[in-house]
């Protein structure tokens, strides 16, 4: 099953991954100079992919051990911004996939940052 | 928090800034001066931060790009000649300002809690200001092979923040007071030597709509016409989409890796504006589960650039019903593979419930 708040996907796995970086960063992706973020909120394991990069664009992977809301809020008020509901997720593992573009100059993939 | 509305006597210089208040920022600074020991100052007033950085750096002895024709820089040019080498003293004013203002404030008058609060209504839009004014000063000042010039932490306006909370119990302390007037005046960075302060004031206006720097059709933050900065919905913008966007050209969007910046260049020309720079054509087009209609476009031309068709996905936010258009590789055949290509996955995977 999957969810999509504005740039970020997450979705419900049944499997695990090895060699995840526990974090206690509960701002899962911070959004360029608009102070404006998505959080996971709830009693969550968060987990940083190390090798997450554009081309494998799974940023981070969560245990959640109770109902978790995942919410876009105002990084310095840590207020609703508006712009995306909040998500309810119950408990399980899911993984964090995040927006990428093209670049047909480059030739790259990069990851959206807004 | 406070908002932009509720600080604007704050961030912007009074409405009747001229050479009264710079008097009174210069008799401030002398007793500031005379405090740590040293002699009166000669103190300048430059227009604009990134006047500011060029006088810093003159003073320095570094190169500057050009040499602003004004009478402030006269002036620094006069002191140079009389005392050829400045000191930086910086730290001398930051030791001030903490042990002779901060700390007998806070043992006097402090309330932990009460400050701290104080401090965090007016936190996001003086970081959002900060962060604002020091990306367009790199940019400025890298465009000539350069970088900034650290400037001096007190006085400075960020002190407002804490400055502010004690403003009823200012009189008590004189050093705090001299803080309070340069501040009052409309200080907003400064850079201390020995002999020499070089400041600048806060900008003149700052232009905003639902609490997001925004200027429809002018400066978001204006100083002076060297130097101004603009916004279109809380997102920086060239200044040409705003002054003159009937001059936009293709070559000015596609250098643009941020989706937010493109989707202002869209909202500012008009989608039909934006599609005919880059001559689209539809590809497909399907409703999503929100009802919104997403499309693939794709250039009509091969690019002589990219020598491959430029394609794009047009979505709709849900919650907010933004639009916006994101490139994907031209060989993506339909709106959804091309959707669920941005996440990684083939139209199969890509199957979300909800989307907000």
């Amino acid at each position: 099953m999957q969810w999509r708040q504005g740039d970020v996907l997450i979705e419900r796995i049944d499997d695990w991954v090895s060699d995840l970086k526990p974090t206690a960063e509960r701002l899962l992706v911070r959004g360029e100079g608009r102070f404006h973020g998505h959080f996971i909120e709830g009693e969550v394991e968060v987990y940083e992919n190390p090798t997450f990069e554009a081309e494998n664009p799974i940023s981070h992977y969560l245990k959640l051990l109770g109902p978790a809301e995942l919410r876009h809020l105002h990084t310095e008020s840590l207020q609703e911004t508006g712009e995306h509901d909040t998500l309810k997720l119950a408990p399980g593992r899911y993984r964090v996939v995040r927006q990428r573009e093209y670049n047909p100059y480059a030739k790259v993939i990069s990851i959206i940052k807004d | 928090m406070l908002s932009y509305q509720d600080l604007q006597e704050v961030i912007v210089r009074p409405a009747n800034f001229n050479k009264a208040e710079r008097v009174q920022v210069q008799l401030a600074f002398e007793k500031l001066y005379q405090a740590l020991g040293f002699e009166n100052p000669r103190v300048i007033c430059v227009s604009s931060p990134l006047e500011l950085q060029m006088a810093i750096k003159r003073g320095l002895h570094k190169p500057i790009p050009f040499f602003p024709d004004s009478k402030a820089f006269s002036a620094l040019e006069r002191q140079l000649r009389e005392s050829p080498k400045l000191i930086p003293i910086n730290g001398k004013l930051w030791d001030l300002v903490s042990n002779q203002i901060a700390r007998p404030l806070c043992l006097a008058f402090g309330d932990e809690n009460g400050l701290e609060a104080h401090m965090s209504s007016l936190n996001p839009v003086f970081q959002e200001l900060n962060v604002t004014l020091s990306r367009a000063i790199k940019t400025r000042l890298e465009a000539d092979g350069l970088s900034p010039e650290p400037l001096a932490h007190h006085p400075n306006w960020f002190d407002l923040k804490w400055l502010s909370y004690y403003k009823a119990k200012l009189d008590q302390i004189p050093l705090a007071q001299e803080l309070g007037k340069i501040l009052d005046m409309g200080l907003m960075q400064a850079y201390c030597f020995d002999k020499l302060v070089l400041w600048t004031p806060k900008p003149s206006y700052i232009a905003t709509e639902d609490n997001k720097l925004h200027g429809e059709n002018h400066p978001s933050i204006y100083w002076n016409e060297n130097f101004k900065l603009y916004h279109w919905n809380g997102v920086p913008v060239p200044a040409k989409l705003i002054e003159s966007p009937q001059e936009i050209r293709k070559e000015d969007i596609e250098p643009i890796r941020n989706a937010e910046v493109r989707r202002s260049f869209l909202e500012k020309l008009g989608a039909e504006r934006f599609s005919s720079l880059f001559d689209l054509q539809l590809v497909d087009s399907d409703i999503d589960l929100r009802g919104n209609r997403q499309s693939l476009y794709r250039s009509r031309e091969i690019d002589p650039v990219a020598k491959e068709h430029l394609q794009f996905a047009q979505v709709i936010c849900p919650t907010t019903q933004r639009v916006y258009f994101l490139t994907v590789p031209p060989h993506l055949q339909n709106v959804w593979e091309a959707v669920s290509w941005t996440f990684g996955k083939s139209s199969d995977e890509y199957q979300p419930e909800r989307e907000v």
